[in-house]
């Protein structure tokens, strides 16, 4: 049994959710749960908010992050993500894919760095673009293609945070 | 909110009575202790009138001596008197003596925790601390005529789980409840009430807080948002501090005067205790002419406050660049931050308030003694907890200073819990056998930020045993690793398939076991023994009394709503038993008839905790329209 964390934070189960509300609730969640309110609570009581407590702070990470949030949605659907291993069979990604890591490999100035994170930034936009449709429709079908694009973004945010680690060392003596 | 009240009456004798929670900062160099009274936190003094308590512990063979009585004898008797023992909390020996190659210690043993050879005995840096703490203790008692509720301890943000544990140990050992080990630089901010101010505005308002102390430096980005405290990121020198400024001056000295080397060796302490005269003459004036007298000379020495920032520029400005490392861990930009927290002594040093005010584009705030203002927060905070401020909406939010991960293949470490991950926190991580038949296998937690097992810090090895035998790979064991509010670690096991709790044994690296805790605790009693077990017996009845009126209470309140006619009967037959049991002296039989009840009313308490959720969720979905 997976827990339902739309229904922790009393949010409709979709992938588009207002994340103000998001934290407005995670920040109530906070003040009924947090382990501070217990000091002088049962052990019984201390176990079981310090144990919800860290499930609001797991959920609300899931919930913030597209990626983490859509997978979670497939998740509640009982659709099971394919393991790591298995392949990416779109190979206009992978080609646009090695590109974009030909390109990290070159940069060198910080403009060679802002003109990737734009290239990066503008394909993740357009994949959750793409993931937010597939998502709005609950078939096998619609559910296997969002799966693959959520796998698409997560190539992304890997390149991403490869990107900001090189360029910190890259740009270091600036 | 009901549900915190319920378990305040079986603990209170005397319910009028205010609870006294005291905040305490054990630093490196000194330690101090606060209490809010009348409203207001302040440090306690000493029957001398001192705040400060440094932070050195003597052992003599029938005393041990802490603050300056022992600090005065640390150059006749360095052995036997350890100075700043927080360096050394969560380490290891071996650490210990290649970070600082000239310790005028001897060690009794050659690996896991340092332990000392002194008057005394052998002693470790959780006993070391925990004399420093039982002085504070008695410090606070002493003054305030009564007993102590619990305490708030700080910790430096960066302390890894290893040097938590240890602190929380020294608590323990000392005979003090900790209420909650709270980040150094959160208990700053709280001190300047950063914590409220914001409140009345709804404006987003980050904080640098800025720690130069003796020996170590410390930024940590802070943010804030609608009570809710977040550590964002912490940055640091464990090797720089206001004794670099020191160093500077005696370096110059040196210079200038053409000491030879030999002369500077042999006058280092008194060119030293010179160089820090200087430095704080120069806080306050543009410069220093006087005689320095070295064995049976003097030499003629001026030094301007211009020189005196030339000295130390770099020093400055390596502050400088950790404040922009941690600027950029935290994902924000220098106008992010409202206000600039200074702490530590050495931030009086006019060149780091200027270059700190001109780096974050905002005036420091240093109203309040940097050298107390932690300790005052700390005391603001235990407070809070012990209810006595019931009104106050403040929650403090921290994040795990450090990864966890665990030992993979070819000794890579596998991160479980990144860093900044805000706690308490619970992951899980599945592993399976890869032998037929395999029934135990060792996991090996370690937390740091690097790639390689030899470069992050041992935490624990857990052997997970009585695995059921099956093929290879068809075990799957669910390892769940949950770090509570202090940022303590602790791991659960369970064999999914058989649903089969796995046995874990903890090998702590650094710390120390519970029963190493219990046996110190024993052995420092005079009627050991006996004085155990009567409190042993009276922590067990009065833990019995308090979940009997608790649970009375739930389910006067929920009873008939949330439990079944046989879950109700089943609960107050445990009930019964345990109100009988309580009378006795049969200590054991006690605990586990708690534990029974405990275990019986386990689904009541979460639909409980259930229910209060959903309610105070709805209440706001329905104001938010």
């Amino acid at each position: 049994m997976i827990t339902n964390y739309f229904d922790l934070f009393n949010l409709p189960e979709q992938f588009d959710i207002d994340l103000q509300k998001l934290k407005a609730q995670y920040q109530l969640l906070q003040k009924i749960t947090h382990p501070d309110r217990f000091v002088n609570a049962s052990d019984q009581e201390k176990r079981l908010y310090l144990q919800k407590n860290a499930q609001v702070n797991d959920a609300y990470s899931v919930l913030q992050s597209p990626v983490k949030r859509g997978e979670h949605l497939l998740s509640l659907r009982a659709y099971k993500l394919a393991d790591e291993q298995q392949t990416m069979g779109d190979t206009d990604f992978l080609m646009q894919q090695m590109q974009l890591r030909e390109q990290l490999a070159e940069a060198e100035s910080s403009s060679d760095f802002a003109a990737l994170e734009s290239d990066i930034n503008d394909l993740t936009t357009h994949y959750i673009e793409q993931v937010r449709s597939q998502l709005a429709t609950q078939t096998d079908d619609a559910n296997h293609q969002a799966a693959q694009t959520l796998t698409k973004l997560k190539f992304l945010l890997k390149l991403e945070s490869e990107a900001q680690l090189r360029k910190e060392q890259v740009l270091e003596d600036d | 909110m009901a549900l915190l009240q319920i378990a305040e009456p079986g603990q209170s004798a005397a319910p009028h009575e205010r609870k006294i929670g005291i905040g305490i900062d054990l630093g490196t160099t000194n330690s101090l202790v606060s209490v809010v009274q009348s409203g207001e936190a302040k440090t306690i003094v000493d029957e001398n009138g001192q705040h400060l308590l440094p932070s050195v512990v003597r052992y003599l063979p029938d005393a041990v001596q802490v603050g300056s009585l022992a600090t005065a004898a640390a150059v006749k008797d360095p052995q036997n008197t350890i100075v700043s023992v927080k360096r050394f909390m969560g380490r290891s020996v071996q650490d210990v003596i290649s970070t600082w190659n000239e310790l005028p210690y001897e060690f009794e043993n050659q690996s896991g925790n340092p332990i000392f050879k002194t008057a005394q005995g052998a002693k470790n840096p959780v006993q070391i601390s925990s004399d420093i703490l039982k002085a504070l203790k008695d410090r606070a008692e002493a003054a305030l005529n009564d007993d102590i509720t619990g305490a708030v301890i700080t910790v430096p943000a960066y302390f890894d789980d290893a040097q938590r544990q240890s602190t929380k140990d020294a608590a323990q050992l000392a005979g003090l409840t900790v209420l909650r080990l709270l980040n150094e630089p959160t208990a700053a901010a709280i001190a300047y009430g950063l914590d409220s101010k914001e409140n009345t505005d709804d404006k987003q308002g980050s904080i640098a807080v800025f720690d130069l102390g003796g020996g170590t430096f410390d930024v940590s980005i802070l943010t804030l948002n609608k009570g809710v405290f977040e550590v964002l990121a912490t940055a640091g020198d464990t090797a720089l501090g206001g004794d670099d400024f020191d160093l500077a001056i005696v370096k110059d000295i040196v210079e200038r005067l053409s000491l030879s080397e030999k002369d500077s060796k042999a006058h280092h302490r008194a060119l030293m205790d010179a160089a820090k005269q200087i430095k704080e003459h120069l806080s306050d004036n543009d410069s220093f002419e006087k005689q320095l007298a070295l064995g049976d000379k003097t030499h003629a020495y001026s030094l301007t406050k211009k020189q005196f920032d030339a000295l130390i520029d770099a020093l400055v400005e390596k502050t400088i660049k950790t404040c922009k490392r941690a600027l950029k861990d935290a994902k924000l930009n220098i106008d992010d931050i409202s206000e600039v927290v200074m702490v530590g002594g050495s931030t009086r040093v006019p060149l780091v308030r200027q270059k700190v005010g001109a780096f974050f584009q905002s005036d420091p705030l240093t109203s309040i003694d940097p050298d107390k203002v932690v300790a005052i927060g700390a005391g603001i905070q235990a407070d809070i907890l012990v209810g006595n401020k019931p009104e106050s909406d403040m929650l403090l939010l921290d994040v795990l200073p450090l990864s966890l991960g665990i030992e993979t293949m070819g000794g890579l470490v596998e991160k479980i819990i990144p860093r900044n991950t805000t706690i308490p926190v619970a992951k899980a991580q599945e592993f399976t056998t890869f032998k037929d038949g395999q029934t135990a296998m060792m996991v090996h937690v370690l937390q740091g930020e690097r790639e390689l097992v030899e470069h992050c810090r041992s935490l624990a090895k857990f052997d997970l045993t009585d695995i059921p035998p099956m093929a290879a790979g068809a075990a799957h064991i669910r390892v769940t690793f949950q770090v509570d509010a202090d940022g303590l670690l602790s791991v659960t096991a369970m064999e999914k398939s058989s649903g089969q709790q796995a046995h874990i044994e903890v090998k702590p690296s650094y710390g120390l076991e519970e029963a190493e805790i219990l046996d110190m605790l024993s052995s420092s009693m005079a009627n050991a023994q006996e004085d155990m077990q009567t409190r042993m017996l009276k922590e067990q009845q009065v833990e019995a009394q308090r979940v009997l009126e608790g649970m009375q209470s739930a389910l006067k309140a929920d009873g008939d709503e949330l439990l079944s006619k046989d879950e109700r009967a089943a609960i107050d037959f445990s009930l019964q038993q345990l109100e009988k049991l309580m009378q006795s002296d049969d200590t054991q039989a006690i605990k586990s008839q708690i534990e029974k009840v405990d275990a019986i009313s386990q689904a009541f308490a979460a639909r409980r905790m259930d229910k209060s959720i959903r309610e105070a969720l709805s209440g706001q979905s329905v104001s938010d329209l």
